[in-house]
């Protein structure tokens, strides 16, 4: 099943659409028919009538429940183990606590016997129960209540068999006594030392507060419940998330988190009651929330111990409670304290220290913060005339900076160790941790969430880049007014982040207006920015020509006036350019542009640089297109290498780039080398992963590659209609799917399928126009009209001649090594009657394609046997046997005596020149 | 250095709330007898005047978050007891026992069912599990709970709508 996350997306935006479109969205968006399934029914609950009966059914469930609220049973006097329960000495959220003494009455023993409310369910459950149980048995210390036993009682129900401790809770009791500060130390020092003897034997109490330090009479102290929190948790699936264990306020952050607890925690908790102790402040109860200022007479290295105590990073911290109590014997003793002032760059630093030699980590690290500081100073200079507001914004900067900070908490708690997170993990990390718990500052959390998407973006995260940039628009929606800035943006980063995932009618829906707007208000820059990116998406889909060149130049614009003409990013701005023309077939602009785009890259980034990759695999991608093959492999091979070299997760245009690079190998060589096509696979699995369409494109890659080898066809052509399963709805689909379909007639051209051929081919032709290129539905075009004149029927028309010969007109000046293909049809359909045009036409085409493909690739042998017979037809048998023997030759060395395609080029001789000899 | 007049304030804690609302619904039970079904509302509301009079309007909402996992808890572990109690098994039934107590612990069953699924809710969608405990065992409407979660109703609206559907769908055999 997908994430639950995952599902609520899917669910709100159907919720969105009109009830008919729903469907067909979850058709096309949803690959696992059991979560398509599940978002149905949730829709189909969402849209029946409020308080129907599904929220009585709640209802009751939750009234039968209290049925079960009877009296409870009176236990005084029950047994359990050797204890009986005397009287009850108080009710917790967890468990009641009796007075227990020893039933025999061997000798006298006041316990606490403790009743858990939760029942142990499992025979794993009871063994987790005792294996605790033992390890607290072993804690033997006097500032710390005995476990003494513990089990299931015959009623079911679990117990716990504790020291009695006559006393008073130490904040109770402090209130009492009226102590100077070096008592209250006395006694905090005391309290270190018993969780310190605990913690060298790795016991962790989990819950220490001052109503689990109780004060005897003699003035002793005595922890209650050591390591009882763990033995009372649930360690259930969503116990990570279930913070009734928890106290707020005493609680470390990575116990609110679900992280298993070490000493840290209780160090945590620690510092809170020292806090407590020497000032008489109450901790806050709300994450997030501070503490009341420092009284003035409180000592500075106390605040600084009891700072670094209470340290958000768990690494921050003392190691334990005896280090901890360590620095207040050295402050007793008017020693120098270890504790040192805490500020941020002091955690910086030791961050930095810990990730020594990640530099690009560290420096990432610092350049979200600097950009979250820096947008919001710049709001607050905006604001500069209005004071207040300026003050706000300046409060919002420094809100901003600190969460950031908190935000890679997770990552500094779990790289502390060594390893160094890739930038994506950092990504993430940051951006789930907003998704999660976004600021409550409506402008900060929409700020944010933006800069999070555009980075997961940046990262090649699409998913999370959409989840993050829905949160933005949803909160700006909700909390900001329409023509606020943040707001705008956030609009223009959605559509953008759904033109990446090729979302384009979303995508437009969000960039139009957000243009309009940006525009309206005059507002440039980066929002600017991604909206006309993201627009030009949308138009090179449409196939408008004029409007997405329009918007590629101003793109190139609004980057020279943000940037300078000098600047880096002004490099991206060609590359987009470059893929608008490429889109729309323009191939000597974007020939141009990409050149510009890597000339900038390389004057800028260098050799080892993303920005240097792209812009050259974009480069390939245009004279792949534009049938300059040998260029264009040189070209992918070169910027594949500069992707691998970088090492990092691989991004939506490497991976288009590596799928290209495969299907070119594929055509070129007519093997299925494995560098480009695994490295395409891997890198779409892991940008893609389980979505279908590229699963899709994965096997008709390697069918395609298995025609040009000429292996085997039968299987080839299963794959195909795999794939062709494999893809969903939606223009991008309609273009695979015609592709899958000409490659299918292929195969049935071959076999002599030709009326399956024909039925096939009309549908083809219309879905590859959904695309601008033009050779691919030529191409269909020209297998259509010789299935027409080997088995003519309906769909068979008479101008389908000219439709293809005006068709092919325009391209015949690209000189592209794919025409032969077209060529070898058109000149099999006029074999018979019309030889000598045959012949002209092979001739021509085979000088083009012997530019670009390897002298022995199939195609050009093929041809080649086709032209001897054409030769042959027009009654030119010397020509027709020195081509045809001279061909046969190289397909005997090359052994393709029996690859399908030249294997019936080769037995189409007729017999106006025969016999031949060779 | 300067001592305050009170060292230790302690705020409402969750224990404080559990214990008051399980004083009451046991008080309250023992006045309507074994089968009546509780306000869980006004025991919410009775455990509100004990405990909160005169309080920030933080505690406030601290309580009414502690109240509401207070009610799941009680009722719950309530469920649970009766099923620990089957699993005793002491005692002898009469078949007319046997077909109540049966009927009893599908409930107990059904209510543990609603407990994972909110807990799986909680571990995903935090807010939203939040939203259907305050809406449902607090017995908040849906413009209290928007404020005692500091969300907008259009939020807490769309937290609902999610939630709503989401058990529904784990619910619904």
């Amino acid at each position: 099943m997908a994430p639950l996350s995952t599902l609520r997306r899917w669910f709100e935006h159907c919720l969105d659409l009109p009830d008919g479109e729903r469907a067909n969205w979850l058709a096309q968006h949803v690959g696992d028919a059991g979560d398509r399934a599940r978002v149905e029914r949730m829709l189909a609950a969402a849209t029946a009538p409020q308080g129907d009966s599904f929220d009585e059914e709640i209802s009751v469930r939750i009234g039968r429940l209290q049925e079960g609220l009877d009296v409870p049973p009176d236990r005084i006097g029950r047994c359990y183990g050797a204890f009986r329960l005397v009287r009850e000495l108080g009710q917790g959220g967890q468990a009641v606590v009796y007075l227990g003494e020893r039933a025999d009455g061997a000798f006298k023993q006041a316990v606490a016997v403790k009743l858990l409310r939760r029942g142990l369910f499992s025979a794993q459950d009871l063994r987790g129960f005792r294996r605790e149980r033992e390890i607290l048995a072993r804690l033997d210390h006097p500032g710390i209540a005995r476990l003494i036993d513990g089990g299931v009682g015959e009623d079911g129900v679990p117990y716990l068999v504790m020291d009695h401790v006559d006393g008073t809770r130490l904040d109770a009791w402090l209130q009492a006594k009226e102590l100077g500060t070096s008592a209250r130390l006395a006694l905090f020092a005391a309290l270190c030392a018993a969780v310190g003897a605990a913690h060298r034997q790795l016991i962790v109490h989990r819950d220490l507060k001052p109503s689990n330090v109780l004060v005897q009479a003699d003035g002793m102290l005595k922890v209650l419940d050591f390591g009882i929190a763990r033995l009372l948790d649930e360690e259930d699936a969503g116990a990570n998330t279930e913070l009734h264990m928890l106290t707020p306020g005493y609680a470390a952050p990575e116990q609110v988190r679900g992280e298993p607890a070490m000493p840290a925690a209780d160090v945590h908790a620690l510092g809170v009651i020292l806090r407590q102790i020497l000032t008489g402040q109450s901790p806050p109860q709300r994450a997030g929330a501070s503490w009341p200022s420092w009284p003035d007479a409180t000592p500075r290295e106390l605040r600084w111990i009891i700072e670094r105590a209470t340290q958000a990073d768990p690494g921050l911290r003392y190691r334990d409670a005896a280090e901890l109590g360590e620095d207040i014997e050295r402050y007793r003793e008017q020693r120098p304290v270890h504790a040192h002032p805490p500020g941020r760059w002091y955690r910086t630093r030791k961050f930095v220290a810990r990730h020594r030699g990640g530099v690009g980590a560290s420096a990432l690290l610092l350049l979200v913060a600097l950009l979250g500081f820096g947008s919001a100073l710049w709001q607050a200079h905006v604001a500069r005339e209005q004071a207040q507001l300026a003050r706000t914004q300046a409060d919002r900067a420094i809100a901003v900076r600190d969460f950031v900070d908190r935000m890679f908490d997770a990552v500094r708690d779990g790289r502390g160790r060594g390893e160094e997170p890739s930038m994506r993990e950092l990504v993430a990390s940051a951006g789930h941790a907003l998704l999660r718990a976004p600021p409550h500052d409506a402008a900060m959390a929409v700020d944010l969430a933006s800069l999070f998407a555009d980075l997961a973006e940046a990262s090649g995260d699409l998913a999370l880049a959409d989840e993050l940039a829905t949160q933005a628009t949803r909160t700006a929606d909700a909390e900001l007014a329409p023509d606020e800035p943040l707001r705008i943006g956030a609009h223009a980063l959605l559509g953008f982040v759904a033109s990446k995932r090729e979302n384009y009618a979303r995508a437009e829906a969000e960039l139009r207006p957000a243009l309009a707007a940006l525009d309206r208000h005059g507002l440039r820059g980066r929002p600017l920015l991604r909206a006309l990116e993201g627009l030009e998406a949308v138009e090179t889909m449409r196939g408008d020509r004029s409007a997405d060149i329009r918007l590629a130049r101003r793109d190139i614009d609004e980057r020279i006036a943000a940037f300078g003409a000098d600047n880096p990013a002004v490099g991206t701005g060609y590359v987009n350019l470059g893929s608008a023309l490429e889109g729309i077939e323009e191939y000597a602009g974007a020939d141009a542009a990409y050149t510009q785009a890597l000339a900038f890259a390389l004057a800028h980034h260098g050799e080892h640089n993303v920005a240097t990759a792209e812009a050259q695999c974009g480069l390939a991608s245009t004279r792949w297109r534009s049938g300059r093959w040998r260029s264009a492999l040189e070209l992918f091979r070169a910027c594949a290498a500069r992707y691998q070299a970088l090492q990092h997760a691989p991004t939506q245009s490497e991976v288009y780039s590596l799928t290209k690079w495969c299907v070119l190998e594929g055509w070129m060589l007519g093997a299925h080398t494995d560098e480009a096509c695994s490295r395409a696979d891997a890198a779409s699995t892991r940008v893609f992963a389980g979505d279908r369409d590229y699963a899709g494109e994965s096997l008709q890659r390697r069918a395609s590659a298995m025609i040009e080898r000429g292996a085997d066809y039968a299987h080839a052509e299963q794959m195909l209609e795999q794939a062709r399963a494999l893809y969903g709805d939606g223009p991008l689909n309609a273009m695979r799917k015609g592709r899958v379909d000409q490659l299918r007639a292929d195969l049935l051209l071959v076999r002599g399928a030709f009326a399956q051929a024909r039925a096939m081919l009309p549908e083809a032709i219309s879905d590859l126009r959904e695309r601008p290129y033009k050779l691919q539905p030529l191409l269909a075009q020209a297998q259509l009209l010789f299935a027409c004149s080997q088995a003519p029927g309906p769909g068979c028309t008479n101008d389908l001649r000219t439709q293809v010969e005006q068709a092919q007109a325009p391209l015949l000046a690209w000189h592209h090594p794919q025409m032969l293909q077209v060529q070898v049809l058109l000149a099999r359909v006029d074999l018979a009657d019309h030889p000598r045009a045959a012949i002209t036409r092979l001739q021509s085409a085979i000088a083009d394609a012997a530019q670009e493909l390897p002298a022995t690739h199939p195609r050009l042998l093929e041809a080649s046997l086709w032209l001897a017979a054409a030769q042959a037809q027009a009654g030119d048998c010397d020509a027709a046997r020195q081509e045809r023997a001279g061909t046969l030759a190289e397909v005997h060395a090359a052994a393709l005596d029996k690859h399908p395609l030249v294997a019936k080029a080769a037995a189409a001789m007729t017999e106006r020149c025969a016999p031949v000899t060779h | 250095m300067q001592q305050p007049a009170n060292p230790v304030a302690t705020g409402t804690t969750f224990d404080a709330v559990y214990a008051r609302l399980h004083q009451i619904a046991q008080r309250e039970r023992k006045r309507l007898g074994a089968r009546a079904t509780l306000n869980t509302t006004a025991l919410v509301h009775e455990a509100y005047l004990d405990l909160c009079k005169n309080t920030e309007p933080e505690s406030i909402r601290n309580f009414y978050g502690y109240a509401a996992r207070a009610m799941r808890n009680l009722l719950i572990d309530a469920a649970r007891q009766r099923l620990a109690a089957k699993r005793g098994g002491q005692a002898h039934h009469t078949d007319l026992d046997a077909a109540a107590r049966q009927a009893s612990e599908h409930d107990a069953v059904q209510a543990i069912e609603l407990d994972a699924a909110l807990r799986e809710l909680a571990a995903a969608e935090p807010r939203c599990a939040q939203v259907v405990e305050l809406h449902y065992f607090a017995g908040l409407a849906l413009e209290e709970v928007a404020k005692v979660l500091a969300l907008s109703l259009r939020t807490t609206n769309r937290d609902w709508q999610f939630a709503r559907a989401w058990l529904r769908h784990e619910l619904t055999p």
